[in-house]
């Protein structure tokens, strides 16, 4: 179970497993923002390719009006997936402040 | 100790196998991702209305070998597959591609087996139970030993 919850700045914070059953709803969800937003993965567990299909088509859809996703508090686990990705290169990633 | 199961052909038993897997600790991350990524293959490249999914958990102390075994289908080896081209600028990304190139990274070991006369995909991966150097540690990333 995945849940997006979004903050009056438009960030988003991410709360639980984003797995392949989850991806309609997350994509309907991160469709909705604009500009440059951050996304908050303290609270997510697990992303498996599905999960990362959304936050690319995002960050394209982003780069296009100048904006962009910055993903926060990544933990060390989500981290190593991002940097076999490439998503590294191509997002604004922060660690968690525990260094997870 | 072995144990096995089969499971539905839907997405939907993606929680169900893993419960099922139960592996513990810190490689349970590796261990699911895996799961996800070689059923979720099954599910987009096999057969419509195919039987279902077996899935076998052999654990030992020091690691747990998961394999799924698909049958009457193709074959399809998935430590063959390309790798994904993760060093290309954003709008040359597109989605899709990632799945197996991550799984041969984050398991130990991915073997393939497709046996001919029952038609039948057997896909094996290890993790073993202590956590591996961390990929921005290395960089380059870990190989699997197909």
């Amino acid at each position: 179970m995945l849940t997006i919850d979004s903050g009056p700045d438009g960030s988003l914070r991410l709360v639980g497993r984003f797995d392949a059953s989850q991806v309609a709803p997350a994509q309907a969800a991160f469709d909705r923002v604009a500009g440059t937003v951050r996304v908050d993965c303290a609270g997510l567990e697990y992303i498996s390719s599905a999960g990362l299909g959304v936050l690319l088509k995002t960050q394209k859809r982003l780069a296009g009006a100048g904006g962009k996703l910055r993903l926060t508090s990544v933990s060390r686990h989500i981290r190593d997936i991002f940097v076999y990705s490439g998503f590294d290169q191509i997002f604004e990633i922060e660690g968690d402040a525990n260094g997870r | 100790m072995t144990r096995q199961r089969a499971f539905a052909r839907r997405i939907e038993s993606l929680q169900e196998m893993f419960a099922f897997a139960a592996v513990q600790g810190e490689r349970l991350q590796a261990a699911e991702f895996a799961i996800e990524e070689l059923f979720t293959n099954m599910l987009k490249y096999g057969r419509p209305g195919a039987g279902e999914v077996w899935m076998e958990i052999d654990e030992s102390p020091a690691s747990v070998e998961v394999t799924l075994i698909d049958r009457d289908v193709q074959p399809f080896d998935p430590t063959q597959a390309p790798d994904a081209e993760v060093g290309l600028p954003l709008q040359q990304r597109e989605p899709g591609g990632l799945g197996l190139h991550l799984v041969r990274r984050l398991v130990d070991a991915l073997q393939y087996e497709y046996v001919d006369a029952s038609r039948e995909s057997r896909t094996r991966f290890r993790v073993t139970r202590s956590q591996p150097r961390a990929a921005s540690e290395t960089q380059g990333g870990l190989h699997a030993d197909h």
